[in-house]
């Protein structure tokens, strides 16, 4: 391996601090205008978030959903450039159950979790993974997708949006965002687990799971059911999910693997409409694992790591995480 | 040690280490045999892979991207930082 030249490519000036792609130093300014152009091209480009519409964010404090939450926040701030105009609101599964963690190690990881949250400013709702054992038959099934006749075009939305502005500036109003029980009230309150029984079904589900495989399909079904069954509840009809290209990589490999090739589009696209009434977005999907992972130390995006979801002695390891391995492997090998 | 890199440290995220001497110069090659010789708790392959780190793993010294600075080659000098940001996800 050799030097790459350490100037930075693109402005010709600062020091390169990174490599993108194969040989493409940048300097940490250059780097963080790449970073922040990528996310509002994103959404630009692809116009399906609409001003004014309140978006779910759904955070896993892992390194891609913080680093998206950033890019809102940013985007939405005053100073910003073509400021982003929707409505976020964040929800947080907790998994603590099935990652082997005990009751206090769980407490500590909302704790932790509670603050992340409550820093944004945002609404935000915590739920447990062990919801998951009352959710509704209805959420196998899709729901109602919004009437044609009411569902407006990008650029009709834009100018009602407007318009809407126009008529609360006049009037003296202030933009109605959420509804008062949403906010965060006061100094969070002592974050509560699920009681113990629940947490052993919810676990004998997991480890009637016959391989690691399923049991990795059984927790991405269940937590995206309950962020699915979380928009419906507060009224949001799209969610984003910071599914990183490495993960939107895997998935589609392992996907192959699992016999589901035909849902690829859903899985990995840019939206997913399967379950009807509300949109799942992945603004990140165009972003390195390498890429965030630099961006969030550069930039103090906080995080909080949990551990991975449990594996029995001597289990042979998930298709996942062959599939991850493997792609990494590559990536290393042949770097394009 | 960061994104979980650090479980197989004990949990530890930072590591102050003095290198003793030795006729070999100090680079990342052999930081690395060092590392597993001398600091790996448990199971070196998920942190490890032949003479490098394991693909997925990030290496940055004194924060700046180690693609830039040679990778194994860079000669480590006093007092250098060097930080492993594992971007897996579990196992």
């Amino acid at each position: 391996p050799h030097s790459s030249p350490r100037t930075c490519m693109k402005c010709g000036q600062g020091t390169a601090a990174l490599v993108i792609r194969v040989g493409d130093p940048f300097c940490r300014s250059c780097f963080r205008e790449y970073f922040v152009h990528k996310f509002r091209a994103m959404l630009g480009k692809n116009r399906v978030i609409f001003p004014g519409e309140k978006v779910l964010l759904a955070v896993s404090g892992g390194p891609a959903s913080s680093a998206m939450v950033r890019q809102v926040q940013e985007g939405l701030s005053r100073e910003a450039a073509k400021r982003l105009r929707f409505i976020p609101g964040l929800v947080y599964v907790e998994e603590g159950a099935v990652r082997r963690q005990s009751p206090e190690q769980r407490q500590q990881t909302l704790a932790q979790m509670e603050t992340l949250l409550q820093a944004t400013g945002f609404p935000y709702h915590v739920i447990h993974l062990e919801e998951a054992l009352e959710l509704p038959q209805s959420i196998l099934q899709p729901g109602p997708e919004r009437a044609s006749t009411a569902s407006p075009s990008y650029k009709e939305a834009v100018d009602s949006f407007i318009q809407q502005q126009r008529q609360d500036r006049d009037s003296g109003t202030s933009v109605p965002g959420h509804s008062p029980q949403d906010r965060p009230a006061g100094p969070p309150a002592t974050p509560c687990l699920p009681d113990a029984a629940r947490s052993r079904e919810l676990l004998r589900g997991f480890e009637a799971a016959a391989t690691a495989t399923a049991r990795e399909e059984l927790l991405e079904m269940l937590r995206t059911h309950l962020i699915v069954q979380t928009a419906r509840d507060k009224g949001y009809a799209k969610v984003m999910t910071g599914e990183s290209l490495t993960r939107v990589a895997v998935k589609l490999l392992t996907n192959l693997s699992l016999g589901r090739g035909a849902f690829l589009a859903v899985d990995t696209g840019f939206t997913d409409q399967r379950h009807g009434d509300v949109m799942v977005v992945r603004p990140m999907r165009d972003y390195t694992a390498k890429e965030i992972a630099f961006y969030n130390l550069f930039f103090g995006v906080p995080t909080v790591t949990v551990p991975p979801l449990f594996t029995k002695p001597r289990e042979k390891p998930s298709i996942h995480q062959l599939v991850e391995d493997f792609l990494l492997g590559l990536q290393e090998e042949f770097p394009s | 040690f960061r994104g979980g890199a650090e479980l197989l440290f004990d949990g530890v995220k930072k590591h102050q280490v003095t290198l003793p001497c030795q006729p070999e110069p100090w680079d990342i090659r052999n930081l690395l045999k060092w590392i597993k010789q001398n600091m790996l708790k448990e199971r070196p392959e998920l942190f490890i892979q032949g003479e490098s780190v394991r693909p997925g793993i990030l290496v940055l010294i004194n924060e700046a991207d180690w693609e830039l600075m040679g990778e194994l080659d860079y000669k480590l000098q006093d007092q250098d930082n060097v930080l492993f940001i594992s971007t897996l996800h579990g196992g």
